[in-house]
């Protein structure tokens, strides 16, 4: 029996379709809009007051909306938050043309409706709010406080119908004409939808899509999520939080290492004067290497350690360098380092000047425990004579560049993560008019 | 059994971050620089033949 206007006809029943003569049946007693699958023709009914049962077609609008693919057919059955639904009809929305996504209605018949929204792989699963006096909205704040919670107004539009095919608890015609204001505090949303007659709203979460595959067991291939969700939680792979309580841990092992290998000991000073010098140079060429100084034997203990030399000389207009060699009595392994001094000053056009250091140091690193004694060859400026010169040896000094490199390397992954953690905020709310971050934000650098 | 996603992640990190540790401490333990590997030690001379370049006067 064909669907036409003013007409009675049964639930549960196969009649034709007012538009192409395709089978259809109304099975839900709440439905007031039936789209054709086959050929988009609305048919708007209402259940009949008189007759148990029935139904009363009122308009037959031929091919109203387009044939429309949506990711899970009509007729679809799954197990949602531990409830079994059904899909019944499914509507492809518009905002102008910038923005399309689905919206799918589900139904128990013990619950009723719940419904599903796909924006760009990011699902949304709401339930109409009965109890509307929890729901007070601030519009002068573009807010909406609920149970206490608030929440910030994303987007207000009215959207337009692309394609739809289904039952529908309501007047498609309506849509167009309905103001819907989104209202976030991600993973959850509150939705207003006002027409001409009323004011609906809705409560709505996040679904993440391993829920939903799950609901539909598998058999659906769903599409894959990109961009930020309009109430997606930011999951990161590990928070920032964990990765801090593991640096403070990290930072704390890593002091503690540098302190424990870095007990600075004294292995040798000594302070050489003129008279010294004066022996061990030579006047042509201002170094004589049989005139060695030659150390004591000194033990050097712990392993392997750093030693780091220091000179420290009273130069002053002149300069002073030496070669040193660290000797092992035993194996005669040598280490050879050689380190200068020079310092000069003046006064040049009424301001005076100086230039270069009375003091410098040098390392050797990884120098094995044993007995071993220094060879110091000096060499100076003739006749001006430095007068004395210190040298220390320490081992086991602390170095602070490892420490350093190690400190920035610990912070990388912490800096990445605290800077993906306040982005996230910032790149869902690019796409919203009422976004709380201001253009110019440093949040946009990157 | 849903399997926690995150843990992968944190574990790998807690074991880069453990591994770095380690080889600090070696190397302080050692007394040598983090790339100590790197450098020819030409200030380094003994007489078994092992010169890396230094030679003795």
């Amino acid at each position: 029996m064909r669907l036409t206007a003013n007409q009675l006809y049964r639930y549960d029943q196969d009649h034709q379709c007012g538009g192409c003569s395709s089978l259809r049946s109304i099975t839900k007693h709440e439905t007031i809009n039936l789209v054709c699958k086959s050929c988009g023709t609305l048919h708007v009914i209402q259940k009949s007051i008189v007759y148990d049962g029935e139904f009363r077609v009122d308009e037959v609008h031929k091919n109203k909306f387009q044939k429309g693919n949506s990711t899970i057919p009509v007729g679809t059955k799954l197990v949602l938050k531990g409830i079994n639904f059904e899909v019944v009809g499914v509507l492809k929305k518009a905002e102008g043309n910038a923005y399309t996504w689905q919206e799918y209605y589900l139904y128990n018949t013990k619950v009723g409706y719940r419904f599903l929204t796909e924006y760009q792989g990011h699902w949304i699963f709401l339930e109409e709010i009965v109890d509307k006096k929890h729901i007070k909205e601030q519009p002068y704040d573009n807010e909406a406080v609920y149970d206490h919670e608030y929440y910030r107004l994303f987007s207000d539009y009215h959207a337009s119908i692309e394609s739809a095919n289904g039952e529908f608890p309501i007047n498609l015609l309506k849509v167009s004409k309905t103001l819907v204001k989104e209202y976030i505090l991600p993973p959850f949303l509150i939705t207003s939808e006002k027409d001409d007659d009323k004011k609906h709203w809705f409560k709505g979460e996040y679904l993440p899509t391993e829920e939903l595959d799950e609901a539909l067991q598998g058999k659906i291939i769903l599409p894959d999520s990109f961009g930020i969700g309009v109430v997606e939680p930011y999951k990161p792979r590990v928070w920032f939080t964990e990765l801090m309580q593991i640096s403070v841990v990290s930072v704390a092992i890593l002091f503690f290492i540098h302190v424990f290998f870095s007990k600075s000991e004294l292995v040798f000073e000594k302070k050489f004067y003129s008279e010294t010098i004066s022996e061990m140079r030579n006047v042509g060429s201002g170094y004589d290497s049989s005139k060695v100084y030659i150390s004591p034997s000194f033990q050097l203990k712990n392993g392997n350690a750093n030693l780091e030399f220091t000179l420290e000389a009273n130069v002053d207009n002149n300069w002073l360098e030496t070669d040193i060699v660290l000797v092992n009595d035993k194996t005669g392994d040598e280490y050879n380092v050689s380190m200068g001094v020079e310092f000069y000053s003046g006064v040049e056009g009424g301001e005076s000047w100086t230039e270069g250091s009375k003091e410098t140091d040098s390392m050797i690193e990884k120098i094995p425990e044993g007995l071993y004694h220094l060879e110091i060859s000096p060499s100076t400026t003739y006749p001006n004579l430095v007068s004395n010169f210190t040298l220390k040896v320490h081992r086991g000094v602390a170095v602070y560049g490892g420490l350093f490199i190690i400190l920035l390397l610990l912070c990388i992954y912490p800096i990445i993560s605290y800077y993906q953690e306040k982005t996230f905020e910032y790149r869902r709310w690019q796409v919203s008019d009422n976004t709380p971050f201001e253009e110019d934000s440093w949040l946009g650098v990157f | 059994m849903k399997i926690n996603k995150q843990a992968p992640e944190k574990i790998t990190y807690i074991g880069v971050v453990a591994l770095m540790l380690f080889y600090y401490g070696y190397c302080r333990y050692n007394g040598q620089g983090l790339f100590y590997f790197m450098d020819s030690h030409p200030e380094k001379w003994s007489p078994q033949g092992a010169s890396n370049g230094f030679h003795h006067k």
